[in-house]
């Protein structure tokens, strides 16, 4: 004889309830809608970063120009043209003379803005390929 | 049908239709376990949804050395308690103590009527007599019978060590075997 816990274990396997038709496409849906919602919110925080960034740069660039001017970076770079047998023969002393002259902030300033710029369009155009993908997707069915 | 850990690995890939695999094959589970406990069906299909929708967000977190479906179901579970409390119905019931262990023990070696064992066949009794269990003793036996999961993982899924949820498996059949007695029409 079948043991009551076969029984009932049947029982209650056997009185399952279907799901309404369609739920798991309207739930797929839905994840999907949200996945692309996130995806634009996260592309615009990234592409006003990416313009800050931009705006950064063009700041750091100036102030860059400025300083280099007041330097003599150029100047000493200069006689690279003007006595290249003499750079060669003292090369030691002119890559530091010329290291030594550079403005270190704001050369830092350009890098970090120029890297920060392509990291968040980078960012930015990730997010809005998931956007443009996600309106194309259509779903598959596996029912 | 591929397994979980192949379509989380392809999902992680950056494969879309791995997702909706999933979605498509826990869709019916999640929303059996779930309508047992939800006051309408839309209540259900809002919080399968929204399971989901938890899963993907949380899906970086998810450990792919474990069983996806535990996980899934620990979010339906938790996602199902979220939506009770705002609706302010309670998790368990007065026939439940705080740990969840049915207060009235019926017993075991009562004999179970012809009756019952042919309301046993009836989808619809089935369904009643669940709903007649009280909320933990009912979840152990839906995620053990309809949605095969093994003692160890619904202890995962209920966060309770694993002798507890032998215990209220044992205590929640003889719970519904009393239910079935107590309906069966009584023999003159």
């Amino acid at each position: 004889m079948e043991h009551f816990e076969d029984i009932v274990g049947k029982a209650i396997a056997g009185a399952a309830e279907e799901p309404p038709e369609g739920l798991s496409r309207r739930v797929f849906s839905a994840v999907v809608r949200r996945r692309r919602r996130a995806a634009a919110w996260k592309g615009l925080a990234f592409l006003g970063a990416s313009a800050c960034a931009a705006f950064a740069f063009a700041y750091a660039w100036r102030a860059a120009g400025a300083e280099f001017s007041s330097s003599g970076t150029f100047q000493i770079a200069s006689l690279l043209f003007s006595d290249f047998h003499a750079v060669i023969a003292n090369w030691y002393d002119f890559t530091f003379s010329v290291l030594e002259s550079l403005p270190i902030v704001p050369v830092v300033g350009v890098l970090a803005s120029v890297l920060s710029f392509i990291l968040l369009a980078y960012a930015a155009a990730v997010n809005f390929t998931t956007v443009r993908r996600t309106g194309r997707y259509r779903t598959y069915h596996y029912v | 049908m591929d397994s979980d850990e192949s379509l989380v690995r392809a999902y992680r890939k950056g494969d879309q239709t791995a997702l909706e695999a999933l979605v498509y094959k826990y869709t019916r589970h999640l929303y059996n376990f779930v309508r047992q406990y939800a006051r309408a069906g839309q209540d259900a299909e809002d919080i399968v949804q929204e399971t989901f929708i938890k899963a993907w967000k949380h899906f970086g977190k998810f450990d792919a050395t474990k069983s996806f479906k535990t996980w899934l179901f620990t979010i339906a579970r938790n996602t199902l308690i979220d939506s009770m409390r705002k609706r302010r119905e309670t998790p368990f019931s007065d026939r439940e103590n705080e740990d969840g262990d049915l207060l009235d023990i019926p017993d075991d070696r009562a004999e179970l009527p012809e009756e019952a064992f042919a309301a046993l066949e009836e989808k619809e009794s089935v369904r009643r007599a669940l709903l007649a269990l009280p909320p933990r003793a009912r979840e152990v036996l839906l995620l053990y019978y309809q949605n095969d999961l093994n003692f160890r993982e619904i202890a995962e899924v209920t966060r309770e060590p694993i002798d507890t949820v032998k215990s209220r498996h044992r205590r929640a059949l003889q719970a519904l075997k009393k239910v079935f007695a107590d309906r069966a029409p009584k023999e003159g």
